[in-house]
């Protein structure tokens, strides 16, 4: 049987049986779609006229000389229509699922942001549509919520467990399983069983792909280096695997929540190990019997204990190298962006931007340095408010 | 001889069916599992299945996923899991079978799992996330059928039969529905169908499992089935007898007899 559903060791199709011949035509169909001048042609239509693609890579001028290293560029993923990357994913996946003749949809999400995604396009494509959400995760992120309702979508509560990402992933697959027959999943990160992290990474290096044109038309040079937060890894992979093969530096930003040695991060390439969860083998944060632990991260969107299978390979191989910030960095970048530059950025993208001025620090002048600017933070402001009260709180005490 | 392929060769020359039950190691505690597992073999259950409790249980369902929570919170683990059967073997030879999910025997280590679970007496596994193209890394340490890795199939499996029943031993677990575990009333559409159908292309046993909570709901089935897998109705069962499991045993025993 095939082979070529694993990235060195890792990734894989790690699912019940049920599931498997769904996973073999979703492959098929994806070798085949991708391949297809008029599906790619459609796919195209829809990132341009509906999306806004391309978005574009913006001089931080400010932020620049604030920090006074390298040439700080943002790409700008923030301005996609719903206000963030994940809909260039769900407008391709949304494409090969009416293209396999599928009329319902389900998602998963964590922040909200791909759940937004996932309810837009459904609308657009007339599809019912059901999105699996943590309890926690649907009281941070409200708003979110109340957008995929008006967008005609069902957000579906899901109480076991830690109330996030992790146990929205594991009753989506459980449904999915159940209705295989009629519905598509719609993933939302590189993770997940073969084919969905290849799948989800092609239809995300538009990102990367825009980037290096722009970084030549803008600069005449590739940038020096690129930095994007991780959390199942999709922005990410987006823009870094158009660059692989080229002499550009890309890092990875894992979520540190409140230090790397503490019990409540979500790094798992620092401090995972190697594992199987939700289809997939890939770097893992687990307890001394092989459970799952929680992960912790104030942005929602990075609160996952995987990641995403090409990365923990692209870690082992050294291209990539991943770092991690934790909640008060992120925090601290938010609000350096917000002031300097007028963005209010994702917390997840505000990981990206806090590594953004570290390195950039240690970079020449002439050197150009871009941060994928992954989603816009609307969002995230209550979380910010509350976290700047109980900062208040701490300071009385 | 492997004791699950002994047990299903007897019970196919009696010409009865196999009755095979599942609960969660740790629930409602590790003592009374290990009661349940005795008492079980006592009253002719001919197969069981042991669950390892785990985090992220996506082919359970409520049921399954509640009592491996409390398992787990009992503190439940597959070394402990093994420790029981080891203490069970001293006493009763009935099959054993642990199903777990494939991150907790990896993180044990493949071949300590594999060996540790052959000293204990242990003679099947099902990894219900495991499927046939990741099963080559555990294969290549299950050189012997005393310890036998079952496969599933599902209604979605046609096309993938001749490779699937290529590596079946033991028996087949036919999963009665599209889903998880634990869902009543829920059999698939062309079950019947699939089943005829693997019957024509196989001689092993075909156990039918998921969502089976009286005799009388596989009885339509009784000429292309071999025996059933019983698991959440059981496990509610104990559910409501957690002080008592006298009343679950009386449970069981009246199943195998009206099956």
């Amino acid at each position: 049987m095939e082979m070529n559903s694993k990235f060195g060791i890792f990734g894989g199709q790690y699912v019940p049986e049920t599931l498997m011949q769904t996973l073999k035509e979703l492959d098929e169909a994806l070798e085949e779609a991708i391949k297809d001048k008029d599906f790619m042609e459609e796919y195209n239509y829809y990132l341009a006229q509906y999306v806004g693609r391309p978005s574009p890579l913006y001089y931080a001028s400010r932020l620049t000389e604030y920090v006074g290293g390298a040439k700080i560029y943002l790409k700008r993923e923030d301005l996609n229509h719903t206000g963030a990357h994940k809909i260039n994913n769900v407008i391709g996946q949304l494409l090969l699922a009416k293209r396999l003749g599928k009329t319902k949809i389900i998602a998963e999400t964590g922040a909200g942001q791909h759940g937004v995604a996932t309810a837009t396009g459904a609308a657009l494509f007339n599809m019912e549509c059901t999105v699996y959400m943590g309890e926690e995760d649907m009281r941070r992120q409200a708003l979110n919520v109340f957008r995929m309702e008006l967008l005609g979508a069902k957000v579906q509560g899901v109480s076991n467990g830690s109330k996030t990402l992790k146990e929205a992933t594991s009753e989506a697959i459980r449904a999915w399983a159940k209705n295989v027959e009629d519905t598509f999943y719609i993933i939302g990160s590189v993770v997940g069983p073969h084919p969905y992290p290849k799948m989800v990474r092609c239809f995300q290096q538009i990102i990367g792909e825009e980037t290096k044109s722009q970084s030549m038309e803008q600069e005449g040079k590739l940038p020096d280096a690129v930095i994007a937060c991780v959390g199942g890894g999709s922005n990410a992979m987006g823009i870094f695997y158009p660059m692989l093969k080229d002499d550009v530096e890309l890092i990875g930003v894992e979520a540190a929540g409140k230090g790397i040695d503490t019990k409540e991060h979500a790094c798992s390439l620092a401090k995972g190990q190697i594992g199987v969860l939700h289809g997939m083998k890939s770097y893992l944060l687990q307890d001394e019997n092989g459970n799952v632990d929680l992960a912790h991260s104030i942005s929602a969107g990075l609160d996952y204990p995987g990641i995403g299978p090409e990365h923990a390979y692209l870690k082992d191989s050294k291209r990539v190298s991943y770092v991690s910030i934790t909640d008060d960095e992120a925090v601290d970048a938010f609000m350096l962006l917000c002031k300097k530059e007028g963005i209010i950025p994702a917390l997840e993208s505000s990981h990206a931007i806090a590594h953004g001025l570290k390195k950039a620090k240690e970079m020449k002048k002439d050197e150009i340095l871009v941060i994928n600017l992954s989603g816009r933070g609307d969002k995230d402001v209550h979380t910010i408010g509350d976290y700047l009260k109980d900062k208040e709180g701490e300071k009385v005490e | 001889m492997n004791r699950i392929v002994n047990r299903l060769e007897i019970l196919k020359k009696e010409n009865k069916k196999a009755f095979v039950t599942y609960i969660m190691a740790g629930y409602p505690d590790a003592k009374t599992t290990k009661e349940l597992v005795l008492e079980q073999a006592k009253v002719g259950v001919d197969v069981l299945e042991i669950g390892v409790p785990f985090s992220d249980p996506v082919a359970d369902g409520s049921v399954i996923q509640v009592a491996g929570a409390r398992a787990l919170a009992n503190g439940m683990s597959h070394r402990k899991v093994i420790e029981i059967v080891k203490e069970v073997r001293e006493e009763c030879d009935v099959p054993i079978i642990l199903m777990l999910y494939y991150n907790t025997v990896l993180h044990y280590g493949l071949e300590k799992f594999v060996n540790d679970c052959i000293e204990a007496g242990v003679d099947g596994l099902i990894i219900p996330d495991l499927p046939l193209e990741e099963q080559y890394e555990l294969e290549a340490f299950l050189k012997t059928d005393e310890l036998i890795n079952i496969q599933l199939v599902a209604p979605t499996s046609l096309k993938r039969l001749p490779y699937i029943l290529d590596q079946a031993k033991g028996f087949l677990y036919c999963v009665s529905s599209l889903g998880v575990t634990g869902q009543e009333n829920a059999f698939h559409n062309g079950l019947s169908e699939f089943l005829t159908t693997l019957k024509s292309h196989t001689e092993l046993p075909l156990m039918l499992g998921f969502g089976i909570t009286k005799p009388e709901d596989v009885k339509p089935l009784n000429n292309v089935i071999d025996g059933v897998i019983v698991g959440s109705a059981f496990i509610n069962e104990i559910m409501k007898n957690e002080s008592n499991i006298e009343n679950a045993i009386h449970w069981v025993r009246n199943f195998k007899d009206n099956l």
